[in-house]
């Protein structure tokens, strides 16, 4: 009888104008490879994020939907918003 | 080919078998142990009274309505690629394409086609922070997302002084930006930059992250956003939103 733990991605979305990354992280616990139960944590990849420390998958995706004009556009629309930032 | 003819014999008993490759006809017959069907059965008419159906197949089938009268209720079929639950004659919920419907609702943007819930990683933006604590959990319902936060810098560094970033899902109402500012509310801090007469946030459409924003005097409005972290400072709150 073996319990063991893993994580996978195992939802990978790109969202809404400025083709935000949505990665879902499941932390699943087996029983000698039943599933026992099934965890998730999330997290967002905006076009400015630092994308150095995501996975393989999420990076192919990140150079193929970040383009400099999806870039250029969010960093526009971040601007617009004219908020200083309180200092 | 040859028949048996049945029809002037009240009963027949036996202890052996009939095997048939053709089709059995009759109007009734009575078993007093198992029948055993290897292939397609179709049912038509039949009761069972007092039993249990068992069905070990793969797959059941049916063209009509499924009626439980005991409890007043029925599944159904009220239009095409639709299933739906009826109790107490009047269809309560439904699932088609677009997810749950309840009542006799179908607009697709009424359907429920979302529940997850989860945690995520509160953090301040900027770089070089560092944090005694970060915790966040979060609900998503349909489109709607309630994420709450627990989170305390040990060192700011470079870190953003009015921004609270790593949420579940990219705020987005699917309409126009110019309605996209969703707020949140504050339930404790300590330690932060300065002082304060009311402490609030807000996450705008499109984006990942919020602002604080909050009175630092008695009277006059609410700016853009305010600074509130520092080096120890730690936050509480939540932030209700749209997603995808």
């Amino acid at each position: 009888m073996a319990i063991t733990k893993r994580t996978e991605q195992d939802k990978i979305e790109v969202v809404g104008e400025f083709k935000h990354i949505q990665v879902r992280t499941a932390t699943i616990i087996e029983e000698d490879g039943v599933e026992l139960s099934r965890s998730f944590h999330r997290h967002t990849v905006a076009p400015d994020s630092d994308s150095s420390n995501e996975s393989a998958d999420v990076k192919a995706m990140v150079a193929q939907f970040h383009t400099d004009a999806v870039k250029t556009a969010y960093a526009a629309y971040v601007a617009a918003q004219n908020l200083d930032d309180g200092e | 080919m040859s028949t048996i003819k049945v029809d002037t014999i009240a009963t027949r008993t036996g202890s052996g078998n009939i095997t048939a490759s053709n089709t059995i006809a009759g109007t009734s017959a009575t078993l007093s142990g198992t029948l055993g069907v290897t292939g397609a059965t179709t049912l038509a008419g039949t009761t069972v009274s007092n039993s249990t159906l068992l069905m070990s197949s793969s797959l059941m089938q049916f063209s009509g309505n499924i009626s439980l009268p005991n409890v007043g209720a029925c599944l159904f079929r009220p239009a095409a690629d639709t299933i739906a639950f009826g109790i107490n004659n009047g269809q309560r919920v439904s699932v088609n394409q677009h997810g749950l419907l309840f009542g006799t609702d179908t607009a697709a943007a009424n359907a429920l086609d979302d529940y997850e819930e989860g945690t995520w990683t509160p953090s301040i933006g900027g770089s070089g922070a560092t944090y005694t604590n970060q915790q966040g959990l979060y609900v998503k319902v349909g489109r709607y997302v309630c994420a709450v936060f627990d989170i305390t810098v040990n060192a700011r560094n470079s870190g953003s002084a009015n921004e609270l970033h790593g949420f579940p899902f990219t705020a987005n109402n699917g309409v126009s930006p110019a309605m996209g500012v969703y707020s949140g509310h504050i339930s404790f801090y300590s330690g932060i930059s300065q002082n304060v007469y009311s402490l609030d946030m807000y996450i705008i459409n499109g984006q990942t992250y919020a602002y604080f924003t909050g009175h630092t005097t008695a009277s006059g409005n609410i700016g853009n956003s305010l600074s509130v972290w520092q080096n120890n400072a730690r936050i509480l709150g939540t932030v209700h939103y749209f997603a995808n």
